[in-house]
């Protein structure tokens, strides 16, 4: 019988999906065992050409990671589309824009200025930057195009399942490929998470006083971390009431508090607003009635660049999206 | 914000001008000024003005307080005329 073929490819994202699924250690030689990997950029020498010779639907699952922000992501998420009879959007660049997606608070030609010609270890003095085409010696050379708007995998092809996390989770990634083999999935368009918020199963949830008051906000940096304690009660901006668990609270175990990376959870349309109000919500509660204007800007202005912190992962899934085009 | 990026031009958040426990919401308010102040961090990283958004504290009863916000507002949005916030985002959209 011929082991059903899966995919893995990757968009605009950092290598790190892919390398999860090296993190399934000795399940990866199950998973081996079961299919047959026909793409797989970071460790196996498959060409687009190997895909294109393949029929419509013939992979059972292709699982692709990273946000899609240029012309050729878009061809290969394409083609991938057609020859698979399930997409899974890994990882939370294509599940919600991840990290690139913070891109979309500027433009090409923004990006361009500062990476090419800005930074401080570049030089270039011909302010080179990269072109579409360019006549050499040998003919035209040519680079895909770069697109002003980092986007979601699924608004750019129809995606079957989500698999969250920066990256995912190698136990969420070993059920979702069992789901998938033995065709025990649940309704189309699902996360394959549990539909919970981090702080639910927080271990930290047990020591959480009924109401937390923060009076200044804390960077990481700036304080000793009780390794016990909330991180909200302890001024730090944690994600946890407005992200989805299921990560194994690893950043948590860590000291550090979570940054958001699995996205919301389901009935969440932007997660950046969510965390807006989950966070104003426990602001300065005593004493705030003597509050005054100043008092509050100056709570607030804790709070360093709020639209990356709080739409950090997320920007392009969110209502916001992107910067206005000028 | 929803209802600011899919119809609006603009929103004006009228809240209670009373603390605590003169008033049945108790603190909303006060969520309020810190959700608006935070809100007009993250527009303009977008490309939106701030001051398309404005906080009020006009209490239920002063009408003519209430009549003359929404006018200061609407001569403000018409300064600024309308929002980018429905323009499509250039290449790749």
């Amino acid at each position: 019988v011929a082991k059903p073929k899966v995919a893995f490819y990757w968009c605009a994202s950092c290598g790190g999906c892919e390398e999860t699924v090296v993190d399934l250690n000795e399940d990866l030689l199950k998973v081996a065992d079961a299919v047959d990997i026909v793409l797989y950029p970071v460790a196996l020498d498959f060409k687009r050409k190997d895909i294109e010779s393949l029929g419509d639907g013939e992979i059972a699952v292709s699982f692709i990671n990273g946000a899609v922000r240029t012309e050729e992501q878009e061809e290969m998420v394409k083609l991938l589309r057609a020859k698979s009879g399930l997409v899974v959007a890994f990882g939370s660049c294509a599940h919600i824009g991840g990290i690139p997606g913070l891109g979309n608070f500027w433009t090409r030609d923004t990006i361009f200025q500062r990476v090419y010609k800005e930074v401080p270890s570049v030089e270039n003095p011909g302010g080179t930057t990269p072109q579409e085409k360019v006549a050499v010696d040998i003919g035209e050379l040519t680079l895909p195009e770069f697109w002003d708007t980092v986007k979601t995998l699924d608004q750019v092809i129809p995606v079957d399942y989500y698999l969250p996390g920066c990256p995912p989770p190698p136990d969420l990634v070993m059920n979702a490929i069992n789901a998938i083999l033995t065709g025990n999935l649940p309704e189309k368009g699902a996360v394959l998470a549990p539909d919970k918020a981090l702080c639910d199963t927080c271990p930290r949830n047990e020591t959480k006083p009924e109401k937390i008051s923060i009076k200044e906000i804390k960077r990481p940096y700036e304080i000793k971390i009780d390794p016990e304690k909330c991180f909200l009660e302890q001024g730090l901006i944690c994600h946890g009431p407005f992200t989805r668990s299921g990560c194994g609270e690893t950043c948590i175990k860590a000291n550090m508090p979570c940054r958001g990376c699995f996205g919301p959870v389901d009935g969440v349309v932007d997660q950046g607003a969510k965390g807006l109000s989950a966070i104003v919500s426990i602001l300065g509660l005593e004493g705030e009635e003597r509050m005054t204007e100043e008092d509050v800007q100056k709570l607030i202005d804790g709070i360093v660049d709020p639209a990356g912190t709080f739409y950090r992962f997320s920007l392009p899934a969110s209502l916001l999206r992107r910067r206005r085009m000028e | 914000l929803e209802a600011f990026i899919k119809r609006a031009d603009e929103g004006l958040i009228v809240a209670c001008p009373y603390y605590s426990e003169a008033c049945s919401h108790h603190t909303g308010n006060l969520s309020a000024s810190y959700n608006v102040a935070c809100l007009k961090a993250i527009l303009s990283c977008v490309g939106i003005a701030p001051e398309r958004i404005r906080l009020e504290r006009i209490s239920a009863v002063n009408m003519p307080r209430s009549v003359q916000a929404t006018a200061d507002f609407t001569e403000e949005i018409r300064r600024l005329g309308s929002s980018q916030l429905r323009k499509k985002g250039g290449k790749g959209g």
